[in-house]
């Protein structure tokens, strides 16, 4: 459904994505896990057309994306639900949630998927009059959830969802993202920092870092945790072709 | 334009939902009505007001809702003022002095409702061909952008003789607007701007400016939505410069340009940036302290002798009074919110706002 080849991202000196390929199969679980500025935000973005590679491509469902272009990515089935919990803080719950349908065509659709994602976050229904700035972290990462999820997408890509929340609620928002999963027919794209929560859920995974993937495999042979240490932190490999010349753009 | 809300928020039943529009609408009726009675210079001041107000609600359409600050909307008030004048001054005073105007407007007099709503029109027209340039720029470099605007609406009108008569001004520009002209033009920019505000292109710009980033990953073309904004903010900018001319009878580009940007905005912030009812606020706030201070400067009567302050201490006191607003009051008179509803019981209300958060 989306291939992503050897695009190659770059903020000014700092090279960001140097030749990142992935590819995500229609209704899989695929996450990218790594390290702090390892390029995994860069990648979403890239994807969802907020940055622009300036080499490679991105095809979903067999068509080039238009780079930079981010709310025609979203007009396309493909949602980014960014890092940090972007709620619209002025506005309520029902508004932040309203707004996300206002571009759809299918009128008619909206009123009946309204109810439905409604109905998976209770939470959110009970503070539904609420400004979106006065919400709990957990509330506002369900928000941003569910709002993705009224774009209609088929593909959803998520940015470090358990960033800043306590572990009880980041169980809740996975629980919530498998369960929008299955009532959605949803293919998701995970970004994380930790492994350990991701590869109970994900079907495949790639480990980023320093803008290179180092590693992909499927999750289930990855469950003992050791190659995705040795890629995550860099143990034995390439010792200094990789790592050095770029740090001092920095 | 809005659709009817879902069912759990649909208690706010439609009357609750346009409460704040009601409340202001009746509240410049009521101050209309009651200063209708009094003097003529009182009836000269609240005319100004009102202007000033259709202004401040048309400046506020854009930069309450988008969030970026606009210095540029006195140029289309400029533009909107010129424009209706070319269309009512008598022609054979045109054929003189205006020897530039394309000929149907120069032999030709207009009425002044067709005048306002082809300076509107011009102002919005002008506002579309910037705004495409200039929209899709955020935060300061946009404001800058319509700063340097402002300077060459203001350089173009001074200078462009034969059509503006460049620094000798425009004379004869019937006097028409009186305090009921200028209420019900104020009226109509509070429903458009309310209505703007509520519609789906008015949440969806407040959702950008919340959130930019996140706006444009749900499928909002914010570039879009503030291009239309900023048309519809400057049409209100350029009727408010249509009427500004018709209530001065004269008009000198100058009249449009930092001094006046400046009031206006100071209007906005003062009442709080981010709600119609600090448009409002702001504009009724500053006024009460301007005339205050300029009855003090005058003179008045205390113990047999006249008592006046020093000149120049309305604008000192204006300043004053406006800082001490910022300090105290850093979101405006209003905390940028509008009027609330009178009848929900205030512990509900509380509870509402700040439910617990787990």
């Amino acid at each position: 459904m989306l291939e992503i080849n050897d695009i190659h991202v770059t903020y000014g000196r700092l090279r960001a994505l140097k030749g990142v390929s992935l590819s995500v199969r229609q209704g899989e679980i695929v996450c990218l896990i790594g390290p702090n500025g390892a390029g995994k935000s860069t990648t979403l973005a890239a994807v969802a057309g907020g940055v622009v590679p300036h080499r490679g491509t991105i095809v979903l469902d067999g068509k080039p994306l238009a780079a930079g272009r981010p709310e025609q990515t979203a007009r396309l089935g493909l949602s980014l639900v960014p890092e940090g919990r972007h709620v619209f803080g002025t506005l309520t719950v029902a508004e932040n949630l309203r707004v996300a349908t206002y571009m759809r065509r299918d009128r008619a659709a909206v009123a009946a998927d309204y109810e439905r994602v409604l109905n998976l976050f209770p939470r959110l229904k009970e503070r539904i009059g609420s400004p979106g700035g006065r919400l709990s972290g957990g509330e506002q990462q369900m928000l941003v959830i569910a709002r993705a999820l009224l774009t209609r997408p088929r593909l959803l890509l998520v940015d470090e969802p358990s960033l800043g929340l306590a572990p009880k609620i980041v169980d809740q928002v996975y629980e919530i993202l498998l369960a929008a999963r299955k009532a959605e027919g949803l293919t998701l794209l995970i970004n994380e920092q930790s492994s350990h929560r991701i590869l109970k859920h994900a079907d495949r995974v790639y480990v980023i870092r320093n803008g290179h993937i180092r590693l992909h495999d499927d999750a289930a042979k990855l469950a003992d945790g050791e190659a995705i240490k040795r890629a995550y932190f860099g143990f034995g490999d390439e010792p200094a072709a990789a790592d050095e010349p770029e740090e001092e753009a920095a | 334009m809005t659709e009817p809300l879902v069912p759990h928020a649909a208690r706010a039943s439609l009357l609750r939902r346009y409460w704040p529009l009601l409340a202001l609408c009746a509240l410049i009726s009521a101050i209309v009505a009651v200063g209708s009675l009094g003097s003529e210079q009182m009836q000269v001041t609240m005319t100004e007001m009102l202007i000033r107000l259709i202004v401040v609600v048309g400046i506020y359409l854009f930069i309450g809702n988008s969030g970026i600050l606009s210095f540029g909307h006195i140029g289309f008030m400029c533009i909107g003022a010129y424009a209706a004048a070319w269309a009512t001054v008598d022609p054979a005073w045109k054929q003189m002095m205006l020897t530039g105007l394309p000929d149907f407007l120069q032999q030709n007099q207009y009425g002044f409702l067709p005048a306002v709503a082809g300076g509107g029109l011009l102002a919005g027209l002008v506002a579309l061909i910037l705004g495409t340039a200039i929209m899709r720029l955020s935060g300061i470099a946009g404001s800058i952008a319509t700063f340097a605007f402002l300077a060459i609406v203001n350089s173009v009108y001074s200078n462009w003789e034969s059509v503006t008569a460049g620094t000798s001004s425009i004379i004869g520009v019937p006097n028409v607007v009186g305090p009921w002209v200028a209420w019900a033009f104020a009226i109509g920019a509070l429903v458009l701007a309310f209505a703007f505000q509520v519609s789906r292109w008015g949440i969806m710009l407040r959702a950008s400016r919340d959130d930019e980033v996140a706006a444009k990953s749900s499928a909002i073309g914010v570039v879009k939505v503030r291009l239309i904004a900023f048309v519809v903010s400057a049409v209100i900018a350029g009727v408010a410069g249509a009427l500004y001319g018709h209530f001065l009878g004269i008009l000198t580009a100058d009249t449009f340009y930092l001094g006046m940007t400046f009031v206006t905005l100071a209007m906005l912030v003062v009442g709080g940036i981010g709600s119609l009812t600090g448009a409002v606020t702001g504009v009724l706030v500053v006024t009460l302290v301007v005339e205050l201070l300029r009855h003090l400067e005058a003179g008045v009567p205390i113990a047999g002798s006249t008592v006046h302050l020093p000149q120049g201490s309305q604008e000192i006191g204006l300043g004053i009074v406006m800082a001490l607003i910022m300090v105290f009051r850093p979101t405006g008179l209003t905390r940028s919110r509008e009027v609330p509803w009178p009848f929900t019981r205030r512990a509900r209300r509380r509870k509402m706002e700040v439910a617990p958060a787990r």
